[in-house]
C-alpha cells in the first residue's frame, strides 16, 4: 500500500490571467512505513503536491493514489470515499495552531475524531491519549486552546491530528518558528509516531532535519521531481542549485576539500567524524 | 558617549502573573550589534515591548540616548528607534510599498515634496526600489520584512530592533535579511542594532550576545565568552553555534584552535593556514 | 466568492480611469439624480431613460468590463424584476393615463402597469450599469480617498474622516490577508473531517464554527499586532498628519464635470418645467 503520482499536472486558476501551472508532470512514489522528506525552495509545488494526497486539491490532469483512493480529475471517476481518505492521511499545515477553536484542549482535539464517526467517549479517549503523547498532560486537558503558550498550541493542533489515527502523516515545516530543543522534541514526537507504524511525509526547508531524521529525499523543482535519493547521497552533491542550504558540516567539508583535504565525504556524518577527519588532515596526532 | 540603549534592575509581570522579566540590566553602545538569546517564553518579546514603550507598569529604569524613559520623552525618544516585527503582514500598513514606506513619514509630518526622495533612496538600500506600486499580497515574506526594514530607515533610527524579524521566514528570506543587517551597518556604522532571535548562528557573528532564560540574564558578553559554557546553554534550551562545536571537538583531536572563533568564515579562515 | 462582479475593479487604462475619483463620484451622483427624476409623460420619461441607458452602457464599456461579467451580475435581478411585473399587473390601478391592456371580468389591466414596470427595470438597469462604471474604473482606495475628501467640511464638527479613511484603506489592504486566512482554516479543518456538504445539521454548524472562530482569533491578533507597529511607527489619529497620495484633478476631470452638472441642469429643468419634446413636434405623446 503507498501513495503514488502518475504524470499529475496541476493548474491554479486555469483560462483566466492568474493562471499558473504549479505541477508539471509528477511521478513519485511514497511506500508505506518510509520517513520521508519533501524539500524544494518556496513556490515550486511542494504544498500543492501534498494538497492531492488527501483530496484536498484534485489533478488537473493525472491520477494520484493512496491505497485503492484514486483522485482523478473527473468528478464521475473519482473515488467516494473522501472521508475515509482524510482519516487515513492527516495533514498538518504550517502554523497549525491557527486552526484550533474550541472551548477546551481536549473538545479541540475530539474534534477531529468525531467527524469521523467516533461516538464522544471514544473521541475524547483518543483525545487523551493524542494530548499524552505529545506531551500536553492532563492539566491541560480541560483549558482554553486560547490560553496556551505558542509551542502548547501548535502541540494541542498535531495532537488534533494525531487523534484522528492516521497511516499516513504529512507535516509541513512543523519546526517554524520553535526554538532549538521545541525543535528537537517536535520531531523526537515524529519518529515516535513512526516508529508506531505510520508513513511520514515531512515538508521542510530545514537541511538538519533531514539528515536527522529522514530515509528518503524527494526534491522539488519548479513543478517536477529533480531527485529522489537518500539523506547521505543527497547532501554529498552541492545542493545550492535547487536553491537549498547545505547542512553547515557539509558546506565546510566541501571548503576544506577544495583547499586540499582528502575526506571521504561518505564517512563524515557527525561533527565528531569530521573533526577526526580534519585533525588527519591538518597532521595532528591525538594526544 | 552614551549608550543608545540602558536598562537598569528591568522587572515586569503581566497583571497577576509571576515576573517575566527579572532584574533584566544590559546596556548598547552606539555601532554596537547585538543580539539577545532564549527559548520561546523566555521573556524575549516583553522586553521590545516595554522598551518601545506599548507596555508600562515596569520596575526599574529604561534610558534611550542618555534620558530616563517617561510619559512624557517617550514618543520623541522612540521616534529615534526603529522595531522590525516578527509577523510580516501584521505591520504591512500602506496599500502599496511607497504608501507603507510613507506610513511614517506622513506621522512625523515630513513635507510631501520630501517624501519622493526618502522613499526612493530607502527602497534602494533594501532592494525594493522596483517594486514600489506593488501591493503586499503580491510580496514573499522576505520582501515584505525588506520594506518594514525601508519604513524603518526612512525615519533615520538611532537604533533598530528587529524582534524575531526572521523566524517566519525560509532560508532565503532569512539569507536576505541577515545579509541586508550587514549592508545597513557598513552604510551607518553608528547604528546600533538590538536583534532578539533564537537563530544561534546569527548570534554568532554579532558583537555583543545577551542570552535571556526565565526572564533573567544568564550571560552577557562577546560571542565566544557566552558560547564557551555549553552546558548551561543546553540547559537554557538553547543550540551551540556550528563552529563552536567543531572546534570543541577539534580541539578534542588535539588541534590547538584559537578560543574566539564561533563563526564558520572564522574556522575557514583558520583551517585555510 | 471570485464571481462576485458587481464590486469588481477592472485594471485598464481608459480615460475613465485615469479620471480623478472625486469628479467620478460627483458625476455618478449627477447621472443617478437624472434616472431618478419625474418627467412629464410616458414618452418623455423612456427617451430620457433610454438616452441615459445608453449612455450609461457606452461608459461602462469604456471602462472595459466582459459583456460576460455585467450579464452575470444582472443574473440576481431578473428574478425580482419578474416578480416586480407581476405585482404590478395584479394589483389594481387608482389613475391610468393609457387605455386597458386586457379585462378579465372585474380585473382590469391598464397599459400603465407595464409602462410602471417598464420604467422600474430601465431605471434599475441604468443605475446598476452607472454603479458598475464607477466600481470597474476606480480602485476601493481611490474610492475611500475621494469620500475622504468630500468629509473634510466636517472636519471642524469632529468627524473623524480621517481616522475612517485609514479604517477602510487598511481593511481593504487586508482583504486579500483574511481570504488566504480563511483558505487555510478551511483546509486544516477539512483536512480534520469537516464535511460541508452531507452529514446532519448539528455537525454542520460546528463545521462553521470551526471556520469562523479562528478567523476571528486571527483578525483580532492580527489587528493588536498591527495597532502597536503603528504606534511604533509614531502614528497619532489625533495629531496632525502630511498625506504622500494626492488626488490631482486635471483639466479634462473639470470639464467632464462640468458637462455631467449641464446634464444635471438638463433633467431638472425637463422634470421641472413638465418639457415635453414630442409636443415641440406636434406628436401626440402618451
Amino acid at each position: 500500500m503507498s501513495i503514488r503520482f502518475t504524470d499529475v499536472f496541476y493548474t491554479y486558476n486555469p483560462k483566466t490571467p492568474l493562471e499558473h501551472q504549479a505541477l508539471k508532470g509528477i511521478n513519485l512514489e511514497i511506500v508505506e512505513g518510509s520517513f520521508v522528506a519533501i524539500v524544494g525552495r518556496t513556490g515550486c509545488g511542494k504544498s500543492t503536491m501534498v494538497q492531492h494526497i488527501n483530496a484536498l486539491l484534485h489533478p488537473t490532469s493525472g491520477v494520484v493514489t493512496v491505497d485503492d483512493f484514486q483522485n482523478v480529475p473527473e468528478k464521475k471517476k473519482r473515488s467516494k470515499n473522501t472521508k475515509e481518505l482524510r482519516q487515513k492521511v492527516g495533514l498538518v499545515f504550517q502554523f497549525p495552531e491557527y486552526q484550533l477553536f474550541e472551548e477546551t484542549v481536549e473538545k479541540d482535539v475530539a474534534f477531529g475524531p468525531k467527524n469521523f464517526g467516533k461516538t464522544e467517549e471514544e473521541a475524547m479517549e483518543a483525545a487523551h491519549k493524542a494530548l499524552l503523547e505529545v506531551g500536553l498532560g492532563e492539566e491541560f486537558f480541560k483549558r482554553s486552546p486560547f490560553e496556551l503558550s505558542g509551542g502548547e498550541k501548535r502541540r494541542a493542533a498535531i495532537a488534533g491530528v494525531l487523534a484522528i489515527g492516521p497511516q499516513y502523516l504529512v507535516v509541513d515545516e512543523p519546526t517554524a518558528g520553535l526554538d532549538p530543543l521545541g525543535s528537537k522534541e517536535m520531531m523526537a514526537l515524529f519518529q515516535k509516531v513512526h516508529e508506531a507504524g505510520a508513513t511520514i511525509i515531512l515538508v521542510t526547508h530545514d537541511m538538519a532535519l533531514v539528515k536527522r531524521y529522514c530515509d528518503k529525499v524527494i526534491v522539488v523543482d519548479d513543478g517536477t521531481i529533480a531527485k529522489v535519493t537518500t539523506p547521505d547521497e543527497f547532501f554529498l552533491e552541492d545542493i545550492e542549485k535547487y536553491s537549498l542550504d547545505s547542512p553547515e558540516l557539509y558546506k565546510l567539508a566541501r571548503f576544506c576539500i577544495a583547499h586540499g583535504a582528502d575526506f571521504d565525504m561518505k564517512s563524515i556524518h557527525g561533527v565528531t567524524a569530521f573533526s577526526e577527519a580534519i585533525a588527519k588532515w591538518k597532521g595532528v596526532k591525538h594526544e | 558617549m552614551n549608550p543608545v540603549l540602558q536598562i537598569e534592575d528591568l522587572s515586569f509581570a503581566y497583571l497577576d502573573d509571576k515576573n517575566v522579566l527579572n532584574h533584566v540590566s544590559l546596556s548598547i553602545e552606539p555601532g554596537q550589534y547585538a543580539t539577545l538569546i532564549g527559548h520561546n517564553g523566555s521573556g524575549k518579546s516583553t522586553l521590545s515591548k516595554l522598551i518601545m514603550g506599548l507596555m508600562s507598569g515596569y520596575d526599574g529604569k529604561i534610558f534611550l540616548f542618555g534620558e530616563e524613559v517617561n510619559r512624557k520623552n517617550l514618543r520623541s525618544l522612540t521616534s529615534k528607534v526603529g522595531i522590525v516585527f516578527q509577523n510580516p503582514d501584521n505591520q504591512f500598513v500602506g496599500s502599496t510599498v511607497a504608501d507603507d514606506i510613507a506610513f511614517g513619514l506622513e506621522n512625523s509630518c515630513v513635507k510631501r515634496e520630501e517624501m519622493e526622495a526618502i522613499i526612493q533612496e530607502v527602497a534602494c538600500d533594501v532592494g525594493m526600489e522596483k517594486f514600489l506600486s506593488h501591493e503586499p499580497a503580491s510580496l514573499s515574506g522576505g520582501q515584505k520584512q525588506r520594506v518594514a526594514i525601508a519604513g524603518v530607515l526612512a525615519m533615520n533610527p538611532s537604533l533598530v530592533i528587529f524582534d524575531e524579524a526572521t523566524a517566519m521566514l525560509d532560508p532565503r528570506g532569512k539569507k536576505e535579511i541577515r545579509a541586508l543587517i550587514q549592508k545597513m551597518r557598513t552604510k551607518n556604522p553608528d547604528l546600533a542594532i538590538l536583534s532578539i532571535t533564537h537563530d544561534i548562528e546569527e548570534a554568532a557573528a554579532s558583537d555583543r550576545v545577551f542570552v535571556l532564560e526565565k526572564g533573567s540574564i544568564l550571560f552577557a558578553g562577546s560571542p565566544h565568552e557566552v558560547f564557551c559554557h555549553y552546558e548551561e546553554l543546553v540547559n537554557a534550551r538553547l543550540d551551540i553555534p556550528f563552529a563552536v562545536k567543531m572546534c570543541r571537538a577539534l580541539r578534542n583531536q588535539g588541534m590547538h584552535v584559537p578560543e574566539n572563533i564561533t563563526t564558520v568564515e572564522a574556522l575557514e579562515e583558520f583551517l585555510c593556514q | 466568492m471570485n464571481n462576485f462582479t458587481l464590486g469588481k475593479y477592472v485594471p485598464y487604462n481608459s480615460f475613465l480611469h485615469r479620471m480623478d475619483p472625486r469628479v467620478k463620484l460627483a458625476m455618478t451622483v449627477c447621472l443617478m439624480v437624472c434616472v431618478f427624476l419625474a418627467y412629464s409623460t410616458w414618452s418623455m420619461t423612456f427617451l430620457v431613460g433610454g438616452i441615459l441607458f445608453i449612455l450609461a452602457v457606452i461608459l461602462l464599456r469604456c471602462t472595459h468590463m466582459g459583456i460576460k461579467d455585467v450579464l452575470k451580475s444582472l443574473r440576481s435581478l431578473w428574478f425580482m424584476l419578474f416578480f416586480l411585473m407581476i405585482i404590478y399587473i395584479v394589483v389594481p390601478r387608482q389613475t391610468h393615463t393609457l387605455p386597458i391592456a386586457w379585462e378579465v371580468g372585474a380585473w382590469v389591466v391598464y397599459w400603465d402597469s407595464f409602462a410602471d414596470a417598464g420604467k422600474i427595470m430601465l431605471r434599475l438597469i441604468t443605475m446598476m450599469t452607472i454603479t458598475m462604471t464607477l466600481t470597474a474604473s476606480t480602485k476601493p482606495l481611490d474610492l475611500t480617498y475621494a469620500l475622504e475628501w468630500y468629509m473634510t467640511p466636517l472636519k471642524p464638527l469632529h468627524f473623524p474622516a480621517a481616522e475612517i479613511a485609514m479604517t477602510i484603506s487598511i481593511a481593504l489592504r487586508f482583504i486579500p490577508t483574511l481570504l488566504d486566512d480563511t483558505s487555510r482554516v478551511m483546509k486544516a479543518q477539512a483536512s480534520r473531517g469537516v464535511d460541508m456538504e452531507h452529514g446532519k445539521l448539528m455537525q454542520k454548524i460546528t463545521g462553521i464554527t470551526s471556520l469562523i472562530i479562528p478567523l476571528f482569533v486571527s483578525s483580532f491578533m492580527r489587528s493588536e499586532e498591527l495597532a502597536n507597529a503603528m504606534e511604533c511607527r509614531g502614528y497619532d489619529p489625533t495629531a496632525k498628519r502630511t498625506r504622500y497620495r494626492r488626488l490631482k484633478a486635471r483639466f479634462s476631470d473639470f470639464v467632464f464635470l462640468i458637462v455631467a452638472n449641464a446634464l444635471l441642469a438638463g433633467c431638472i429643468y425637463m422634470c421641472v418645467t413638465s418639457f415635453d419634446v414630442f409636443a415641440l413636434f406636434g406628436v401626440t405623446a402618451l
